[in-house]
């Protein structure tokens, strides 16, 4: 049921090309939408930076309080990762446009991720 | 004889040798660079001392300000430009943030500018005459450095940006605002940081933004952009970050 959830979010944000749920204690990307260019790999990697840029939870990476949003930002794309304190190994992996309309998107894709998390 | 020194002098000679262009009823202040296009800008608000509303257009930009004695009271709004939160408020000498923010704001505005029109209007009641406004010196070079310790690509949004840090080649150069807990992710956390995210996306040296939305507590964000060899850590106003990456991917 999983993998609805995000095509349907990808559909409301077309500058989304890849969202994947992963598992953060894992390091494992359980789902992605159906139609990502990414492989495998690619998605392993977004997982990775996910679990490095946020950290354990009693040690952020970056900061002193653990984060449930980060936004990478680079020339042409833009990662986003979202959790939640309650449930900090779900998180929600995302590649966007430069063009994405952020507050929207980070609003609709943090309730796409309660949906799964709930539904999990 | 007039003292050729004098500030009057050197007004009235220029005044006389003034042959000024109008482009739709409006006179042409900067073309092509010259004057600087900022500079003429100030040189404007400078030169007015009686209330008024001064026009100015800058290339498709239209803005509004008003001005009395010499300062910038207020700007009253902008068209055809990114809106800045200090537009309509009523501008302080007093606030190095205000100061900043708008020195910064119309820096940006002015930059790469090929034409800087003017129009000088009657005055719009705005404010009381208490509020004295910024001076153009103190626009031209604003008190606090907070515009110095910031990235160009921050420069637009400057007014969403509470604290930074500017490092240069590993040493820090410049920081506004609270500090502490920014000098501490650039001291303590960031080598680690930026050597295990290379690891995975290896592009060296390519510009990146991070922002995190609660690094420095509960809704604090903080944000680290690299720059070749500058880096910047700074604290920001959470409601502004699709502004902010509007800036950096214009940049």
């Amino acid at each position: 049921m999983t993998m609805p959830h995000l095509d349907n979010l990808q559909d409301q944000h077309p500058a989304c090309e890849t969202l994947a749920f992963a598992d953060l204690s894992t390091r494992m990307v359980l789902v992605s939408n159906t139609t990502t260019p990414l492989t495998r790999e690619g998605l392993d990697a977004l997982c990775a930076e996910a679990a490095m840029t946020f950290g354990p939870d009693d040690k952020p990476a970056l900061g002193n309080t653990p984060s449930e949003t980060v936004i990478i930002a680079t020339a042409g794309q833009i990662r986003i990762y979202l959790r939640t304190i309650a449930a900090p190994q779900d998180a929600l992996c995302c590649v966007c446009a430069p063009d994405v309309d952020m507050a929207a998107f980070v609003s609709d894709a943090r309730a796409c991720l309660k949906k799964i998390s709930d539904a999990g | 004889m007039p003292d050729k020194h004098s500030p009057l002098f050197a007004k009235l000679t220029a005044l006389a040798a003034e042959n000024p262009t109008f482009r739709d009823g409006a006179r042409v202040i900067s073309e092509h660079g010259k004057p600087p296009p900022l500079v003429a800008l100030l040189a404007e608000i400078d030169n007015t001392v009686l209330e008024r509303t001064l026009v100015f257009r800058v290339d498709n930009a239209v803005l509004r300000v008003a001005a009395a004695g010499r300062r910038l009271r207020s700007v009253i709004d902008i068209t055809g430009a990114p809106d800045n939160a200090l537009a309509g408020q009523m501008l302080s000498q007093d606030n190095p943030d205000m100061v900043n923010g708008i020195s910064a704001f119309l820096a940006q505005l002015c930059k790469n500018a090929a034409q800087v029109t003017v129009q000088i209007m009657p005055a719009t009641p705005i404010g009381s005459p208490s509020q004295a406004g910024i001076s153009v010196k103190t626009l031209e070079a604003p008190a606090d450095p907070a515009t110095n310790a910031l990235p160009d690509f921050l420069t637009p949004v400057a007014d969403a940006v509470t604290a930074t840090v500017q490092i240069v080649d590993g040493n820090i150069t410049a920081t506004s605002g609270q500090t502490a807990a920014l000098e501490q992710i650039w001291r303590d956390q960031f080598d680690a940081f930026h050597n295990r995210q290379k690891a995975i996306f290896p592009q060296p040296d390519a510009p990146m933004l991070v922002c995190l939305d609660h690094a420095l507590g509960q809704d604090k964000p903080a944000a680290i952009a690299s720059i070749g060899n500058q880096v910047s850590v700074f604290a920001y106003d959470p409601a502004r970050i699709g502004d902010i990456m509007t800036a950096w991917h214009s940049s």
